[in-house]
């Protein structure tokens, strides 16, 4: 890290008198809040600012490429320094940044040594006198409590074009987990939860002889857990032999498990147990950073740069309409530098159903990150199974009366995917432009949910918090096996599996799930915005990822007309 | 013989059928003859009337080149299809296939092979008589 301090360290003067305002940094949630006033002058601001990459259309060109079997590109994923050197910000941008804040009053300033962002705090004034905008408190009719910026940020124009935005101005998004505890289940574990044993059964991993081994899976966190858990997990469950997590901390977050009922250690711990349950010889990165909205990025920012792990689980997200579009758009920069680095990354679709707002149920909304176009949203089904416990079938998990279920829909935000496209029908419900979730789904009801083992006990919880590690764990021993034969790891799956999920393959390799309702979208034959293409029968859809050559895509756009000749 | 396929296509566009640039392409048919007894004298036949030929031609376009070839199906209710041609060529755009059913609509989808599965169909298209 490059650190900027006193101001006789500046070379660089600002002597613009004109300035750029940088749109779209209020949520659309602030636009029905009640302003209450002004913030606590005295307040600290901590903002995180992502610097521009370079080159976007190139990069999303790239990314393509790299997906399309027999491209010359195909797999040839970029190293963080490859993509910093191509795409990436320059030292001139940081240096720039980092001297307009110091000049501001900022102080902490620090820029990562990648360049992709810069780090800074300050008091009210500062920030308010450097931005051009004052922060105040709003309440949601709902009665959230959150600041925000009263307009968007303005800077000098040599700035505005150095950066993505800036991170820390609201305190809308913050960031839930999807686990949901339950009572009992369907599984031969304590309370009835399925084993390892039970739903590797259920979806035919235990045919998969691939373990994680020499693989690295990494978990996005916002809170810390007990490693003790995780032992007692691995005893119980007979998983020999585990590695045990490796912890990264960013941002000065101690690792430590915060405490209450908010607390999101369950989800951490479960987290590590259920990549681990699927493949007991991963090495799994617990990364973990305080939930604020620097921590957030910062630790997503880390993920990328360190390029650890090719395979990546977040289980944490916040309804779209709680980011400002300059958020998202920061992230799906991260997401993209993954993408190219060839990281797979899943994402909780949520357990609010269609409803992803807590505070607005009535309200259509996806879950971020899930909705975001280089992540891979992971959707909620309740599992049935035969005695013996194999596979019988699976509808939506929704529950009216709890008002939970798997989490689907159309984003308001981006646009429909090349794979996506036709995929939008009045039957499903879906969108002829816009993105749709969830990709795929997992066994997430809590009334047939998992074994874990968590602050000192057994328990049994739900959600797609649990769907989103095992398909990431999964796509750990597609990668082992791959590098095994000399193929590249799948990457970003999304173009994969849709490529997959529509061919031929389809029936073999999907628990197409044609049943229920996610509070709202039906679930259809072929895809649907409760389940996506469906949970997967592991050891087929295993042996369609492995192949050197994947099912071909369908062409478009066919003509004709009748001749006579 | 270059004169005698010259000839042939002065004909073809006297007919009924509308004359065209790709009426060039036509091969001729061979000649007929009356002359049976062997006599292979220069007399030149004048060729019998040709039914034309009903066709429907196609393009699309390949998703990318990850395709051994292309499955072209065809339907008269839009419902049943069945398989009208294999095109074994994993960068073609198009083919021309008889059209099965002229007086009637038609519904053609298309699909690419490989030896790993067939993908999803192209929308389906739909011709009218």
């Amino acid at each position: 890290m490059r650190t900027w301090g006193s101001l006789s360290q500046i070379t660089l003067l600002f002597i613009s008198i004109s300035a750029s305002a940088l749109p779209a940094h209020r949520p659309p949630r602030m636009a029905a809040s009640k302003d209450l006033g002004h913030v606590d002058p005295g307040m600290s601001v901590h903002v995180l600012i992502p610097l521009a990459v370079h080159n976007a259309d190139q990069l999303a060109n790239l990314i393509t490429r790299q997906h399309i079997p027999g491209d010359a590109l195909y797999g040839e994923f970029l190293t963080p320094s490859e993509f910093s050197a191509t795409f990436g910000p320059t030292p001139d941008d940081a240096a720039a940044v980092a001297q307009y804040l110091s000049l501001n009053g900022f102080t902490n300033i620090v820029a990562d040594p990648s360049n992709a962002y810069v780090l800074a705090e300050a008091e009210v004034p500062q920030v308010e006198h450097a931005l051009s905008l004052e922060l105040h408190n709003y309440q949601t009719p709902e009665g959230l409590m959150a600041y925000g910026p009263t307009n968007e940020p303005t800077v000098p124009p040599e700035i505005a074009s150095r950066i993505q935005g800036i991170y820390g101005l609201h305190s809308f998004s913050q960031h839930r987990h999807h686990a949901l505890r339950a009572n009992a289940g369907i599984g031969s574990g304590p309370q009835g939860g399925l084993t390892p044993a039970d739903f590797r059964t259920a979806y035919g991993l235990d045919k998969v002889t691939a373990t994680g081994k020499g693989q690295k899976l990494a978990l996005f966190e916002l809170d810390g857990y007990a490693l003790s858990d995780i032992t007692a997990y691995a005893t119980q469950f007979n998983l020999r032999a585990i590695l045990s997590p490796m912890n990264i901390l960013v941002d000065g977050f101690s690792g430590k498990p915060t405490k209450g009922t908010a607390s999101g250690q369950p989800e951490v711990t479960l987290d590590i147990e259920l990549a681990l349950a699927v493949a007991p010889a991963v090495q799994v990165l617990v990364y973990e950073a305080p939930n604020t909205e620097a921590g957030y990025l910062q630790e997503w920012m880390k993920i990328a740069s360190d390029n650890l792990a090719k395979a990546v689980s977040t289980s944490w997200g916040a309804a779209e309409d709680l980011n400002s579009a300059a958020d998202l758009a920061t992230e799906n920069m991260i997401f993209m530098q993954m993408a190219a680095q060839g990281q797979s990354v899943f994402a909780a679709a949520g357990d609010d159903g269609a409803y992803d707002d807590p505070n607005m149920m009535k309200t259509l909304e996806v879950d971020d990150p899930g909705s975001q176009p280089y992540v891979t949203s992971v959707g909620g089904t309740t599992l049935a199974v035969n005695a013996g416990l194999s596979y019988k079938n699976e509808t939506v998990w929704s529950d009216a009366a709890s008002v939970s279920g798997g989490g689907g829909g159309i984003s308001s935000v981006w646009p429909i995917p090349s794979w996506q496209t036709g995929l939008g029908t009045a039957l499903n419900l879906g969108s002829t432009t816009q993105r749709m979730v969830p990709d795929i789904s997992l066994n997430s009801d809590p009334n047939t949910g998992y074994s874990v083992f968590v602050q000192g006990a057994s328990d049994v919880y739900g959600g797609t918090s649990c769907a989103a590690p095992i398909w990431t764990a999964f796509t750990a021993l597609v990668n082992q096996q791959r590098e095994a034969t000399n193929l590249p790891d799948v990457g970003y799956v999304n173009p994969t599996i849709y490529r997959v999920g529509q061919s031929s393959l389809a029936p073999s390799v999907f628990h197409d799930v044609t049943a229920g309702k996610n509070l709202f979208y039906p679930a259809e034959t072929n895809y649907d915005l409760a389940t996506g293409l469906g949970s997967f029968n592991a050891m087929t859809l295993f042996q369609a990822l492995i192949n050197a050559v994947l099912p071909p895509a369908a062409p478009t756009q066919l003509k004709g007309q009748r001749v006579v000749n | 013989m270059a004169f005698f396929r010259l000839s042939f296509i002065v004909l073809l566009c006297g007919a009924s059928v509308a004359c065209s640039k790709s009426n060039t392409t036509l091969t001729a048919p061979a000649p007929t003859t009356s002359n049976t007894g062997g006599n292979s004298g220069g007399t030149t036949a004048t060729p019998a009337p040709t039914t034309p030929t009903p066709k429907i031609s196609l393009t699309w376009k390949p998703a990318d080149a990850g395709q051994d070839g292309f499955d072209v199906e065809g339907s008269s209710d839009g419902t049943t299809f069945t398989l009208l041609q294999k095109v074994a060529d994993p960068a073609a755009t198009g083919a021309t296939i008889a059209d099965p059913s002229p007086s009637q609509k038609y519904y053609i989808r298309v699909r690419a092979y490989n030896s790993a599965g067939l993908s999803a169909f192209t929308a389906v298209l739909q011709l009218e008589p």
